[in-house]
Formats: structure tokens, C-alpha cells, sequence
């Protein structure tokens, strides 16, 4: 059966109409989980968790930490944690069945794919960083990098058919809602802007990557990762689905790019998946690439210091339970900090919160994009209201 | 956010909180947590037999006849795609509705307080 609402392009597996049924349920409960029973979760601290630490303690928690101690004692806190921790593992479940059978085909077809717009260019001496390679992110079998065998692209097919579930779709038919949202934000608020490189950190399979070339497509388009089996899988689906990108394998902490060669440098939620060193060394690379008068831009989850502690306490609550290890470090580092010991002048730092492209329609974004940006605190969790955040500099 | 004048505030996360993969309990016994994803899992299937179901009575409505390559083969319009949406949605609601039901005053069988 084709796998209906995604975008079937050249390689992305076919599920059965079993398969396919399956994942559909999972990416409704997950949404119902997170919404109609998550929002139980504040109505729960506020009614009984914070009343009772406050009996014990003469004081309210004070911050997240405190949160979690006793948050997660509550029995509607456990069956919350248990039915997404499930709904998690079988996002990936319900796809690596389509993955297994598809793995023969999808890797021939994969691997003998011709470059006629963009590239790719592998480098095996790039090592996968340790901080990356120590656990299954966000439970995913496998991780990014995994090979089962040589040649093989499994990891990366499991992610992009798991991202549409996860997503519910509601990211559009190629998962790029994330990058259409930062490509349309910089087109309409900075007009004058008009970058002819771009550079995507962290592309995986370039879900977000494309868009950039679609809003801006005069410009050359470059994207690294480490991950072998992704990069060969994202320039697959690249010229499928008729974009020139130039895909590399390198370490964002250590590029081979000259310097000062880049218009604009971007990433999607990239950060809370890197150790707090990695984000260091990225954000000074990203100084070095980028030419004077460019753009850094990052999409990211929310600061925790921005939110309530409750807020940040159920954001993080992937840190502990979906294999999310430097989740909870990185939404507590100033991104501020970083872009300055980095080299980037404080008053160029740009921190930006903008509505999502699809979601908001042209017209509200438009508006919300060239008007006064918002501060919002609110935890960037799909729901009526998507919100993304974007921390970066001009240098 | 603009947050210009924060700084890095002081905080016991450490770098890498190790993932708990296999350990986590959520529901004081591993077993219960299984159940809790045999359910899931369940609820999954159940919804592909509906699905599928479906499927079979618009293909005799329409053909007169059903094989599984055709079940297979099957492309919903835009209209049967939200329809099964919806019912989708409204299954989940009913059948996990009592997991978000309020528990804290739960005491074991017979331990219950007395009302007289
Ligand atoms: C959450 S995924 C990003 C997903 C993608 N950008 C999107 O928007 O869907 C993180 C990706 O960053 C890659 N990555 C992590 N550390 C990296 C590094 N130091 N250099 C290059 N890629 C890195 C991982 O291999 C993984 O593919």
C-alpha cells in the first residue's frame, strides 16, 4: 500500500496495508497521549504534587529537578511515562518491519543511484563521535549510524518513515516543515539577505535540508553528517525528489570547508543531541565558515530558563526516558553564551521564536515574521499552537 | 527568546544522563509496563483488522468482489482517509480514556474506606 500522506519518493520502502494501518495508529495515540492526557500532567502538579511538596516543605519546588523527584512518584505521572515510553518504542517497530523487507531493493537502489544535481562525498575517516554513539537516541534500534551490512541505508529509511509517524504528519508530506519554516523566515524578514550558500549541520536524511533550496533556489546547498547510512539515503531521496544538494560526510565540529565560505548556516534540532563540548566546538565552526555579513541559525527546543520548572520539567523528561541523554544540559545552556565564545558580537545574536509555516498558513506567518518576533515560553509541543524557536548571529 | 542578559545557570544536569532503556519501571513492576505495550500493540491491531475491514466493504460495494492483492492495492480517496481518521481517533479516545482517570485515592481491595 502506499504509504499515504507521505511523499512516496524513490526510496522510501512501500508498507503493507497492515504495516501501514499500524503506524498511522501509533503516530493518533502518541498525539492523543500528548495531548488530552499530557495536559492532565500540569493539572495533576498544580492540584496535588505541588500542593503536598509544599505541606512538607513550607516552599513550592524550585525548579525542575525538584519537579521530577516527586512528579514522577504520582500514579497519573506513571501511566503517562509508560504510555509513551511504549508509543515510543513502537513508532520504530511499527516501521522496521517495512525496513527489514525492503532492506535488499532499497540498498541496491540506493547505492546505485546517479548524482545528476547534487552529490555526495563520504569520507571514512570521519568517526562517529563518541557522545553519539553511546546510547540509541530517542530509542531508536540502531541509532543513525548503524551499518547491518555493507552499503546498508536501514537506519536511515527506519528514520524517515518513523519521523512522518512521529510527526503525525503534521511537519507536511516530507517532513520539512522545520526547515521550510527557517528558509521562509529569513527570505521574509531580512530581504536584502540573499544567501547563494547554505549550509545544513546535522542533515540526517535532508528531510529539513531540501526546503532551503526550494525557497532558495538560486543558491548552492551543502549539508553534513556523520551518519554513512543517512548521507547515502538523503542523497538518494535528494535527486528523487529533484533537488541539488551537495551532501559531505564531516564532523560539525571539525569541517573541511574554508573559512569565512558560507552565506547562511543552519541546523535543525541538532543541539540536544550533542554534548555540550560538541556544541562548543560546532558554534566556533560555524563562525569559521561563515563569511562577514552571514547568518547562523539553529531550531531547537525552548531554554528550560525560559519556561515555568513544571514546563521544563516535562520537556526533559525525554533526558531520562527516551534516551535523550544531553537533553536536559543543553536546554539549561545559554545559547547566548556559546554564540559569543564562539566570536559573534553580543548585539548580533538573533533569538527568535516564530510560528510554524504550515501550521500558521502564509498570511500569519508573513505578518508574524516581519512583525515584532514574540516571546513565548511555551513548550514547543505539537499542539494547536506550533512554535518553533531559533537561536543564532549574524557575524 | 530573547535572552541576552542570561548566562549559564547553575545546574546539577549532568552532561549525560544515561539512557534507561532496559530499566525503567514506571508502573512498579516491569510486567505491568509489558502489559501496558501488549495493549498498545494490541489497540494497533485491532485498528488494521478495522481498516482493513473497511476497506473489504467499499471494495464490495464498489466491485462486487475482494481478493487481498486488492485490499493491498487499495487507494483511499482524500474523503476515507479523514474518515478513518476520525474513527481512529475516536477509538483511541474510548478505549484509553480510563488511563487518565484520577487513582491517588486508590487503596487495595478491601482496605477501601468505609462510608457509613
Ligand atoms: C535529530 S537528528 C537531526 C535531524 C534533521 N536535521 C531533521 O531536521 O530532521 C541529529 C543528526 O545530527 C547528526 N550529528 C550529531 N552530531 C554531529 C556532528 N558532530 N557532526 C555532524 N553530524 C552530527 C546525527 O548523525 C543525526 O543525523
Amino acid at each position: 500500500m502506499p504509504t499515504a500522506g507521505q511523499t512516496q519518493h524513490a526510496v522510501l520502502p512501500l508498507a503493507t496495508h497492515d504495516e501501514y494501518a499500524r503506524q498511522s495508529y501509533i503516530s493518533d495515540l502518541r498525539m492523543h497521549i500528548l495531548g488530552d492526557i499530557g495536559m492532565g500532567m500540569e493539572r495533576v502538579y498544580e492540584s496535588r504534587v505541588k500542593p503536598a511538596f509544599e505541606k512538607a516543605h513550607k516552599r513550592p519546588p524550585k525548579d525542575e529537578h525538584e519537579i521530577h523527584d516527586v512528579m514522577l512518584r504520582d500514579p497519573y505521572a506513571k501511566v503517562w511515562s509508560s504510555m509513551i515510553r511504549s508509543c515510543q518504542e513502537m513508532i520504530w517497530d511499527s516501521v522496521a518491519s517495512t525496513v527489514e523487507r525492503a532492506q535488499p531493493e532499497l540498498n541496491a537502489r540506493v547505492n546505485s543511484t546517479r548524482a545528476t544535481l547534487g552529490s555526495l562525498t563520504l569520507d571514512p575517516t570521519v568517526k562517529v563521535p563518541r557522545y553519539l554513539a553511546a546510547s540509541d537516541v530517542h530509542l531508536m534500534p540502531g541509532n543513525y549510524h548503524t551499518e547491518w551490512t555493507s552499503g546498508d541505508v536501514s537506519q536511515a529509511a527506519l528514520f524517515d518513515r518513523g519521523l512522518y509517524v512521529y510527526q503525525a504528519g503534521l511537519a507536511g508530506p516530507t517532513c520539512d516543515g522545520n526547515g521550510r519554516t527557517i528558509a521562509e523566515l529569513v527570505k521574509r524578514r531580512w530581504p536584502e539577505f540573499k544567501p547563494a550558500k547554505i549550509l545544513d549541520l546535522g542533515c540526517t536524511v535532508g528531510n529539513n535540508t531540501l526546503p532551503h533550496k526550494h525557497v532558495f533556489p538560486d543558491a548552492a546547498l551543502y549539508a553534513v553528517d556523520v551518519a554513512t547510512p543517512c548521507l547515502r539515503y538523503a542523497h538518494a531521496r535528494a535527486e528523487s525528489l529533484g533537488t541539488a544538494v551537495y551532501f559531505y560526510q564531516m564532523d560539525a565540529e571539525q569541517m573541511s570547508f574554508a573559512d569565512e565560505s558560507f552565506d547562511l548556516v543552519v541546523s535543525c534540532i541538532l543541539f540536544h543531541e550533542t554534548s555540550r563540548t560538541a556544541l562548543a566546538n560546532i558554534y566556533r565552526e560555524c563562525h569559521r565558515v561563515l563569511r562577514p555579513g552571514g547568518l547562523m541559525l539553529h531550531m531547537e527546543t525552548p531554554r528550560a530558563f525560559g519556561l515555568t520548572p513544571f514546563q521544563a520539567f516535562h520537556m526533559n523528561w525525554d533526558a531520562y526516558y527516551n534516551n535523550e541523554p544531553y537533553m536536559q544540559a543543553w536546554t539549561n545552556t545559554s545559547t547566548d553564551e556559546a554564540a559569543v565564545s564562539a566570536g559573534f558580537a553580543r548585539d548580533k545574536i538573533v533569538n527568535i521564536v516564530v510560528p510554524d509555516f504550515y501550521a500558521a498558513g502564509d498570511a500569519a506567518f508573513d505578518a508574524a515574521a516581519k512583525g515584532s518576533i514574540k516571546k513565548s515560553d511555551g513548550v514547543a509541543r505539537w499542539g494547536e499552537t506550533i512554535e518553533w524557536y531559533l537561536y543564532g548571529a549574524w557575524k | 527568546m530573547a535572552d541576552a542578559k542570561k548566562t549559564d545557570r547553575q545546574t546539577y544536569a549532568s552532561d549525560f544522563i544515561k539512557g534507561d532503556t532496559d530499566q525503567a519501571v514506571f508502573l512498579g513492576n516491569p510486567h505491568i509496563d509489558n502489559l501496558m505495550t501488549v495493549v498498545i500493540a494490541l489497540g494497533a491491531e485491532i485498528w488494521s483488522d478495522r481498516q482493513r475491514l473497511r476497506i473489504v466493504e467499499s471494495l464490495m460495494a464498489k466491485k462486487g468482489k475482494v481478493t487481498s492483492e486488492m485490499v493491498e492495492q487499495y487507494v483511499p480517496s482524500e474523503e476515507e482517509r479523514a474518515g478513518w481518521q476520525k474513527e481512529r481517533e475516536e477509538m483511541v479516545k474510548r478505549v484509553y480514556a480510563v488511563l487518565s482517570r484520577d487513582t491517588s485515592g486508590a487503596r487495595p481491595f478491601g482496605e477501601e474506606r468505609k462510608f457509613n
